[in-house]
């Protein structure tokens, strides 16, 4: 008899360290999936964390829930203590209630059995294992890493292109900046006109969500926008917004600043930006366009007027006085010196300043009526009335015409104080 | 449910079986132990071997040793069923028809050369062999218990012989193929039949009732389920449509074991456990009983004839492809 509860103590002993082992290989094998998969998608995407890593606690929590058919453990771990089929055949008659054969199998497997702890020691297998889940550790460690809140496993944060959205300047805000006149209301009356400047974006000034380290994923064009911010689509802004901001042309989208690869080019394409706007403004409508992009921190309150300091409109001319050939911040630059000097950016066509006058776009535009933003809420820029003066000295009229362009201002000027 | 002197007796007597045999013949170790095999499982022996081999002396050894009764028939192309069976003669005294038994009325029989003898003749013993009883004029007579017969056949001889059919040679448990002895055990049958009185059999060692007994002991023994999977999947391993079988199978095998080719393994493995001393059935037991327990079950196609393939390279190749539990 006693022999016979040695026998059952062992086979509980053996079904529990059994049980206890292919816990710890099933837990093993599911860490070593959820590393691979940490692996691959870091590798590939970079944006997985260690949260993949409950994949080992379910493997854990399945390999103790599902235990070996005690047919199978016992062949196992008989094999494992060097008895062989011994221990699954004394399970057999232990089964059968065969007592007899039972004690000689007992007697017979008992002086060979070893402890049954010993189902815990590692083997070759579990060495595998072991080293291709520290591997997979390590690798993932020691690779790139990963925004914070990849680690802390919390959701991505709003985009700043969403942020922006909610930030957008209300309907006046943008007219007034839309409706910047093409001439200074300081250089009124000066003859000749000097050379316009430029808006400079110095790249060390670049708002940082302007250069490359934004992530890809944020940088995704909207759908038939190629290219452009979402906040800048006019699909998405309200409709207030919208009124005051004119779509780019479809056939030539305009690169974002916000999905080039590094600071660098980053900066250039907001200088690229910035000028290629305001060109296209000077062509259409005498004024340019300031997009409420991500790059451009527009002021939430206040009017918006020339005098309203820019951020980057004002430090560009500081960090590129020297390129200025020595001029004095605020100075206006004296027509024929050519264009600026841009820091780091590389050499590119500009277009150089033209006087009132002296292009046919110029010339059309200026001698027109300004049209009315889209919607029908804005009011048109009346130029003032002294202005025909200007345009009379700038140009060579016929006999007969100067006259007629000062009762077109006057006129003008009466249906701008109407 | 056995005791421990039924188990200590049928352990002890098989022991000394085993050493009045080897006072015996010579070599032929393997034999000798796919016979016992064949006692304790209860099944027939086919034993096939060129002659003076020892074939019948080995036989009429362990019916000796065993204390059973033991009969001989030498099986010819004019022998009917019923010198084998026995037949129903007139009684004068009684005026009626009485039972003479055939030779097969014994515990141990030896059917030499069973190969020799018509079909007719061969389906009258198979038949026996199966139902352990015999029918003459009506009336059923069963067989003595333990009842075994071990048939030899010749291999080389086969002018004028009627081969056995395959479903009577499914009814042999087992197939030993008799080796030639080397040259040391050579001498020793020599001088063994030639210096003294010559061979002399031994003294009983058990009796019907210890083959019993062993019988009911080897039963008991376990066979986990693992094993008998195993079993089964070297059995189904031999068949070439199954999706187990090894490319050789496939391709040179017509037929695969019976399914008591499986009973075969299982009844063997048990016996050699308990030849080896030990109370529970190994792999290994299963994995050495294949051989004599499919060989003569598994039937070549005309391809492996041809190319000289033997049922021995099927059965290994069977069992380096099923892995074991």
């Amino acid at each position: 008899m006693v022999v016979l509860e040695v026998l059952h103590r062992t086979l509980r002993a053996v079904r529990v360290y059994g049980r206890l082992r292919s816990t710890l290989r099933a837990g093993l094998s599911a860490l070593i999936l959820g590393l691979s998969v940490t692996f691959l998608l870091r590798l590939f995407s970079g944006t997985a964390g260690w949260e993949v890593l409950w994949v080992a606690a379910l493997g854990t929590m399945g390999g103790a829930l599902r235990p070996m058919r005690p047919e199978r453990l016992y062949l196992w771990a008989g094999r494992q203590l060097g008895v062989g089929e011994g221990l699954l055949a004394a399970w057999e008659l232990s089964r059968r209630g065969e007592k007899i054969l039972l004690r000689r199998l007992w007697e017979s497997i008992a002086s060979g059995l070893v402890s049954p702890r010993r189902l815990l020691v590692p083997r070759g297998i579990d060495y595998a294992l072991l080293s291709a889940a520290l591997l997979l550790f390590l690798a993932i460690s020691l690779g790139p890493p990963l925004d914070s809140a990849h680690f802390s496993g919390s959701p991505t944060p709003p985009s700043p292109v969403a942020f922006k959205r909610e930030e957008a300047p209300e309907r006046g805000e943008v007219k007034k900046v839309k409706e910047m006149p093409l001439v200074p209301p300081e250089w009124e009356g000066e003859e000749p006109l000097g050379v316009k400047p430029e808006p400079q974006y110095p790249p060390a000034e670049v708002p940082p969500e302007a250069s490359g380290s934004v992530p890809p994923s944020r940088a995704e064009p909207a759908p038939g926008k190629g290219g452009e911010p979402v906040s800048s689509s006019p699909e998405v802004l309200p409709s207030e917004t919208q009124q005051g901001v004119e779509p780019l042309p479809e056939e030539k989208p305009k690169p974002s600043a916000a999905m080039v690869p590094s600071p660098e080019e980053g900066a250039s394409a907001v200088l690229r930006e910035a000028e290629g706007e305001g060109e296209e403004a000077e062509g259409s409508g005498n004024s340019f366009i300031l997009r409420p992009t991500e790059e451009t921190e527009l002021p939430s309150q206040g009017e918006l007027t020339e005098s309203t300091p820019l951020p980057q409109l004002q430090k560009g001319p500081q960090e590129g006085t020297k390129e200025l050939g020595g001029k004095a911040e605020g100075e206006p630059p004296t027509p024929g010196e050519g264009e600026f000097a841009r820091g780091a950016e590389p050499a590119r066509k500009t277009q150089a300043a033209m006087r009132p006058g002296e292009g046919p776009e110029r010339t059309g535009t200026a001698l027109s009526v300004p049209p009315e933003p889209p919607g029908g809420g804005g009011t048109p820029f009346i130029p003032p009335v002294e202005s025909a003066e200007f345009y009379v000295g700038a140009r060579e009229l016929p006999p007969g015409a100067e006259e007629l362009v000062r009762r077109y201002f006057a006129i003008l000027s009466q249906e701008g104080e109407r | 449910m056995i005791t421990e002197k039924e188990l200590t007796r049928a352990q002890e007597a098989f022991a000394a079986l085993r050493e009045a045999i080897s006072g015996v013949i010579v070599g032929q170790d393997r034999v000798v132990e796919i016979a016992l095999w064949t006692l304790l499982s209860g099944g027939h022996l086919l034993v096939e071997g060129v002659p003076g081999l020892g074939k019948t002396l080995l036989v009429r050894t362990l019916a000796h040793a065993l204390g059973l009764s033991f009969s001989r028939i030498q099986f010819t192309p004019d022998l009917m069923p019923a010198d084998i069976l026995g037949t129903n003669v007139f009684s004068e005294d009684s005026g009626a028809f009485r039972f003479v038994p055939g030779p097969i009325f014994a515990n141990m029989v030896l059917a030499d050369e069973v190969n020799r003898a018509t079909p007719k003749t061969q389906a009258a013993l198979l038949e026996a062999m199966q139902e352990r009883q015999v029918t003459v004029g009506g009336e059923t007579h069963r067989l003595p218990e333990p009842f075994a017969v071990l048939a030899t056949q010749n291999p080389i001889e086969m002018e004028g012989t009627y081969p056995l059919p395959e479903a009577q040679v499914d009814r042999f448990l087992f197939k030993a193929e008799v080796a030639f002895p080397d040259e040391g055990e050579l001498v020793e049958i020599v001088r063994r039949n030639t210096e003294g009185g010559g061979i002399v059999l031994p003294d009983p060692v058990m009796g019907p009732e210890d083959v019993l007994l062993a019988r009911r002991v080897v039963g008991a023994f376990p066979v986990p389920e693992p094993l008998m999977e195993y079993a089964a999947r070297l059995v189904l391993a031999t068949h070439p449509g199954h999706p187990a079988a090894p490319p050789k199978a496939k391709k040179y095998v017509q037929y695969g074991a019976s399914p008591r080719g499986a009973l075969a393994l299982v009844f063997g493995a048990k016996a050699r456990a308990f030849l080896a001393g030990r109370y529970h059935v190994s792999v290994e037991d299963i994995r050495d009983v294949a051989e004599p327990a499919l060989i003569h079950r598994i039937i070549l196609n005309f391809r492996a004839e041809a190319e000289g393939v033997t049922v021995k390279e099927i059965i290994g190749e069977v069992m380096r492809t099923v892995p074991p539990p």
